[in-house]
């Protein structure tokens, strides 16, 4: 029976749970109101135990900490569509968010010859095709006719779309938890936290039971709720990685960090150099002879042309060593006739 | 750690054509006179490089020089069969001996720049380079630019000459598209000059030197001295960069002697005999290749992969190719 089947999933028991727990605490709300408060404040050999004030924001306590374990914990579960390793882009994404993914996706279309560089810091998408995935369609698509990297910076719906390809792949590769269980405990967590404190203001504000704030259950319950506030609204807007999306991310860091690669041919792609700058950033290509790639990929040395770094946002080694401006010697000695 | 390559596209030979000079330059790195190849066996080495660059995906650079490669009367057959083969050449001269036939040859030729030794005003140049050679270096680098044959102009720097940059910068403003430097390297006749070599506080200097000129001329400054990375200090581990030796040059002397550098004369191979590819792979490459192995705080120096110092220099004062630089001033 599918109504059974209901009952008893993950999800059902969660929010199962959830109501089980507000209904109890509706009960000691409506328990709060009909005791006669003085009788149970001074007369009762129990009262710093029992008192309803203490009770109540121990439920609140219970509830907020119980909704939250229980979704969090739900929403920990991710599902694996796709059995394949996340691109250069998608460890980026994984790595610092959706401006590094964007300019290691260009950096690695780029080198798969399926953008070419034009002047003035412009790309343009070539005809070939090279298998590409749905938020680099999106790329090629807006580097259609020339444009700068500056240009897609600033276009929302290309930044949306590009987010919407590159989450669901990851998704699907079972690297990021469910974007939409996430905002749904966000959500909750932000209605239930206002929820409380609303309830425990109302308290507060009643003269009959202003004892309650010097209790300190009161300040706890408060104080929950405050985090829990803050958390929901935190769950709302990040994606959290899974666990095989942090396994990803730290093989390919491990990889990189002891890999005894070096990358030399500007001419043909090596997908580890992707990886590199995914990891990295785009410090790594500073004063290397894929340093005129930054003019290209990098925001910070589209804008400034002389800046040594690679990406400000994106480069570990704080954009140093650059050749370009006076980033350092470049192009190797070149033995008695050499440099450039 | 992933590296990533910080050297130039094309890989260079440079390639000692005659060790025929006109001039008896004090500072220059070769003592002897070998006997002049032929033909064959000329056209063996670019064969052996064609082959050694299409091998490993390479694309190639000719710096011919000596002697004065201008003596040499094969010059302009082994330009045109670098054309051929898509290479471009740098012609490494003390400028004396072009005339205007030269330079128009040279011209028809596309033959990349011609690098011409100054060593700053008129009378440090001739006192180190023999009487009236300023003079013919800089007809030369007129007649060449007359031709629009970019010229390079290079300077050595020692103690003899490292007041005299200013006046190097000034003929370099008419008639030079780029002002190189590089430091004294006591062989050869050279060798009598250690005493000249500058100290680390007096090469940094030179670096400033350099450096100011950069920012307000209009001709090129190369950065290609491995101190430059010291010079700037700014570290990203994983560049390789700096001395080129194992990377992306070689030489060929007029005997057929591969040095890892013309300035390094340990003899790594033959290239009348040897595949050059098998050389590129020979014990003493690898060791340089290697910054690790390197000796002195050249070792413990975090830019050791992206500078290496100048192993040439290195060998020359301690006789160690993996000694210290002893000119860093890091």
């Amino acid at each position: 029976m599918p109504i059974i089947k209901y009952f008893i999933s993950e999800r059902a028991k969660g929010e199962y749970m959830i109501k089980v727990v507000f209904a109890l605490a509706f009960y000691s709300i409506m328990l709060f109101f009909n005791a006669d408060v003085s009788a149970s404040l001074y007369n009762s050999e129990y009262e710093d135990k029992f008192e309803p004030a203490s009770l109540f924001c121990l439920i609140i306590l219970i509830y907020i900490a119980g909704y939250a374990i229980v979704r969090i914990k739900k929403a920990k579960a991710s599902v694996l569509v796709d059995n394949g390793e996340p691109t250069p882009a998608e460890i980026a994404y994984l790595n610092k968010g959706r401006r590094h993914a964007i300019c290691v996706s260009l950096f690695d279309l780029i080198r798969r010859g399926v953008l070419e560089i034009k002047s003035g810091n412009a790309l343009k998408s070539t005809k070939k095709d090279d298998r590409l995935l749905s938020y680099e369609i999106m790329l090629v698509g807006f580097f259609r006719n020339e444009k700068k990297l500056s240009n897609l910076l600033k276009n929302k719906d290309a930044l949306k779309n590009y987010d919407l390809g590159i989450i669901n792949s990851l998704l699907r590769k079972g690297c990021l938890k469910d974007a939409e269980e996430e905002r749904s405990v966000g959500n909750g967590l932000i209605r239930n936290s206002l929820f409380s404190l609303l309830l425990l203001l109302a308290f507060m504000f009643n003269s009959d039971v202003l004892f309650i704030k010097g209790n300190p259950f009161f300040y706890a319950a408060v104080g929950v709720s405050i985090i829990a506030l803050i958390s929901g609204a935190v769950l709302r807007k990040a994606h959290i990685h899974s666990k095989r999306g942090n396994e990803f991310l730290n093989k390919y860091t491990d990889k990189i960090k002891t890999s005894a690669d070096y990358v030399s041919d500007k001419n043909s792609y090596d997908p580890s150099l992707s990886y590199g700058v995914a990891v990295l950033g785009f410090g790594i290509l500073a004063g290397s002879v894929f340093d005129e790639f930054l003019n290209y990929v990098s925001y910070t040395r589209s804008r400034f042309p002389d800046s040594s770094s690679g990406c400000s946002s994106c480069s570990t080694t704080g954009g140093d060593g650059g050749s370009s401006g006076d980033g350092g010697g470049s192009g190797g000695c070149g033995g008695c006739g050499g440099g450039d | 750690m992933l590296k990533v390559s910080g050297f130039n596209d094309w890989f260079y030979l440079q390639w000692h054509i005659t060790d025929s000079c006109n001039l008896s330059c004090s500072h220059c790195y070769n003592a002897s006179v070998k006997a002049e190849p032929d033909i064959t066996r000329l056209s063996s080495v670019l064969d052996n490089f064609v082959s050694f660059l299409g091998r490993n995906r390479l694309k190639g650079r000719i710096h011919l020089c000596g002697g004065e490669p201008f003596r040499s009367k094969h010059l302009f057959f082994l330009l045109s069969e670098a054309l051929k083969n898509s290479m471009p050449v740098r012609i490494l001269s003390n400028g004396t001996l072009i005339t205007q036939a030269i330079a128009k040859n040279l011209k028809s030729h596309s033959c990349e720049t011609v690098q011409i030794s100054v060593e700053g005003s008129e009378s440090i140049h001739d006192s180190l380079r023999g009487p009236s050679s300023f003079c013919d270096a800089i007809n030369g680098a007129a007649l060449l630019k007359e031709n629009k044959v970019p010229v390079t102009f290079m300077m050595t720097v020692s103690k003899k000459n490292a007041a005299y940059i200013e006046d190097a910068a000034k003929l370099s403003e008419i008639h030079a598209k780029r002002l190189a430097f590089s430091r004294l390297v006591p062989i050869g006749l050279g060798a009598s000059m250690i005493k000249d070599m500058l100290t680390p506080v007096e090469t940094k200097k030179i670096f400033r030197s350099f450096h100011s000129l950069k920012k307000k001329n209009k001709f090129e400054i190369p950065v290609r001295d491995p101190l430059w990375h010291a010079y700037f200090n700014k570290c990203n581990p994983h560049l390789i960069s700096g001395c080129s030796i194992g990377y992306n040059g070689i030489c060929v002397d007029t005997d057929g002697s591969v040095y890892p550098c013309r300035r390094l004369p340990i003899v790594i191979g033959n290239a009348y005999k040897d595949d050059l590819n098998d050389i590129w792979n020979s014990p003493l490459l690898e060791t340089l290749r290697d910054r690790d192995k390197l000796k002195g705080k050249c070792r413990k120096c975090r830019l050791r992969w992206q500078c290496g110092g100048c192993r040439a220099v290195a060998n020359a004062v301690s006789g160690d190719c993996l000694a210290e630089d002893p000119q860093c001033f890091m």
